[in-house]
């Protein structure tokens, strides 16, 4: 595609969004759960499309088409399984999230575990591991544009000024408003990853497959058969399994709606759009695999795709994984912004003023932000395996995060050591490859961080107020959530 | 938790059981979109739906004022 072309499709596409943003800007309020949670005053529609957008990153458009064209349906269950596990997760946990936000003050994920656990201890350690963990995450996101937009130009936009691009339109649109200003142009990127989708899944049926993919798929029976061993099958939906509760950025979320019934569309929003974008992606890896069998790398798959469609079409499909990394890195850059501020900075100096914790957290967004594209910039292999990594890690918060609603005897003490024992195991396994019995980290790192949070929470005393914050939480639900 | 979360966990250890057992014995093998890809779509669809109406009495608020929703 032509980079002139290209360009301008971005400069295009950043300018609305800059306008939506200069648009939240003006309603902008002061305070923290004003910039970080919108004022917990986010409709249902913008909430459900900011936590697609959040959640779905270009791993969808790239990856998984890649990992379908490589390996088949496998991948469709494991992509299933992980849309299906997060509704499961979010009829459990939004409302309690949602209550807990409301009667505590809470801007943060971590806070909550602060909260409950009567010690900042307990929050400042998951807000540390998810700094760990996430920054790879993001950072993978601008390698991810930085490669699309270098093999789309044919090399005219290198590696380097695309993922330069990606970080400054992630910067504008996180640090200008906060959440007023992603959370709109999250649901216009939301809007433009399953349109462009739609689109494309359209144009190849009907132009590359006049006979029908499913005919086309006759001769690639091998995709359909279930290849993926049930150990990796395991290792890697487990912890995207527990992405709802594990992963801050999209924690965060549950703050934000004005209502109960904000909250449900939400749930439902996010169901449809990942129902329908997995679907649609898992539909282009056959497809590649169909149409242009034997490519060396798996994950050109949709680069290759692109190169056969109308370059406006290109082009809009390529804004679209564009604004699937962005969606996803300024809300990442944005609540680890906020996790600093909150969970770390305000836990050892209490007595910080709002507004200083407040300046002090979008100072840090620039920072994370170059932070992760120095980090992306290196190119290192240890990013994929960091990147890889993050999952497993922040799954180990999955004990600590259970107790805080169900288990009254869990305690501080618990919490913690599961944490950390947990992210060093998970940590330690993967830099070194280990796999016990053909069983990936994340699960011996559960396992261990499980049996940690019993053991040390039976031998330790729960805090003493467990009893008054369970029944608030329960009170606060009870006449709005039904029975 | 309450009755209607308790079944919604049963429902979820039954779909998570089912979503695993049945790709990975009866449809393991066989080589078409009538296979794993319809059974994935179709279990995911389930629970999608049954979200739904586990959802339903939310917002049907007994409360009044500030925080009628």
């Amino acid at each position: 595609m032509n980079a002139t072309m290209l360009l301008a499709g971005v400069a295009a596409w950043f300018s609305l969004g800059a306008l939506l943003s200069w648009h939240a800007r003006r309603s902008l309020g002061e305070g923290m759960i004003e910039y970080f949670l919108a004022d917990r005053k986010v409709g249902g529609f913008i909430s459900a499309m900011t936590y697609s957008a959040t959640t779905y990153s270009a791993f969808m458009m790239v990856g998984l088409v890649g990992l379908t064209y490589s390996s088949g349906v496998g991948s469709l269950g494991f992509e299933m399984t992980y849309l299906a596990a997060t509704v499961i997760l979010m009829v459990l946990f939004a409302p309690r999230y949602w209550a807990a936000g409301r009667i505590f003050q809470l801007v943060t994920p971590s806070e909550l575990l602060s909260k409950r656990y009567g010690t900042p201890v307990a929050g400042a350690t998951a807000a540390i591991l998810c700094i760990i963990m996430l920054i790879p995450y993001a950072s993978v996101q601008l390698m991810g544009i930085g490669y699309l937009f270098e093999i789309i130009s044919g090399g005219t936009i290198p590696f380097i000024w695309g993922m330069i691009i990606a970080a400054g339109v992630s910067f504008v649109f996180s640090w200008w408003a906060g959440l007023r200003s992603v959370a709109l142009t999250d649901a216009l990127q939301a809007i433009v990853m399953l349109a462009a989708s739609a689109f494309l899944l359209w144009y190849i049926s009907f132009s590359l497959f006049p006979d029908g993919l499913s005919q086309a798929l006759y001769a690639r029976q091998d995709l359909l058969r279930l290849k993926w061993s049930f150990p990796m099958f395991v290792g890697l939906t487990l912890p995207w399994a527990f992405f709802a509760v594990t992963n801050p950025q999209v924690v965060q979320r549950l703050y934000i709606p004005a209502t109960v019934s904000s909250l449900r569309k939400m749930i439902i929003g996010f169901s449809a759009f990942g129902f329908i974008y997995t679907v649609l992606c898992v539909l282009f890896g056959l497809a590649a695999a169909a149409k242009m069998p034997g490519l060396d790398k798996p994950d050109n798959a949709m680069a290759m795709l692109l190169s056969v469609v109308p370059a406006p079409l290109a082009l809009v499909v390529s804004l679209s994984i564009m604004a699937a990394a962005v969606s996803t890195m300024n809300s990442v850059i944005l609540t680890l912004s906020s996790m600093f501020g909150r969970d770390i900075v305000r836990a050892f100096v209490p007595e910080i003023s709002e507004k200083t914790e407040l300046r002090l957290c979008r100072a840090l967004i620039p920072v994370i932000t170059i932070i992760c594209f120095l980090f992306a910039k290196m190119q290192l292999g240890l990013i994929a395996v960091l990147s890889a990594m993050a999952s497993g890690g922040l799954l180990m918060q999955l004990p600590a995060i259970l107790g805080v609603f169900f288990w009254k005897k869990a305690t501080a003490a618990g919490a913690i050591s599961s944490m950390l024992v947990g992210g060093v195991t998970v940590g330690y396994m993967y830099i070194q490859g280990l796999k016990p019995l053909g069983h990936w980290p994340s699960l011996w790192g559960i396992l261990i961080s499980g049996v940690i949070f019993v053991a040390v929470s039976l031998m330790t005393r729960p805090p003493e107020n467990t009893a008054l914050f369970m029944s608030s939480v329960d009170d606060f639900i009870d006449p709005r959530f039904g029975s | 938790m309450k009755r209607r979360e308790k079944l919604w966990v049963i429902f979820a250890l039954v779909y998570a059981v089912l979503n695993v057992a049945v790709p990975y014995t009866f449809l393991k093998d066989t080589g078409s979109l009538l296979g794993a890809f319809l059974f994935w779509n179709l279990i995911t669809a389930s629970v999608l739906a049954a979200g739904v109406w586990v959802t339903s009495p939310w917002g049907r608020d007994r409360t009044k004022g500030e925080l009628q929703e």
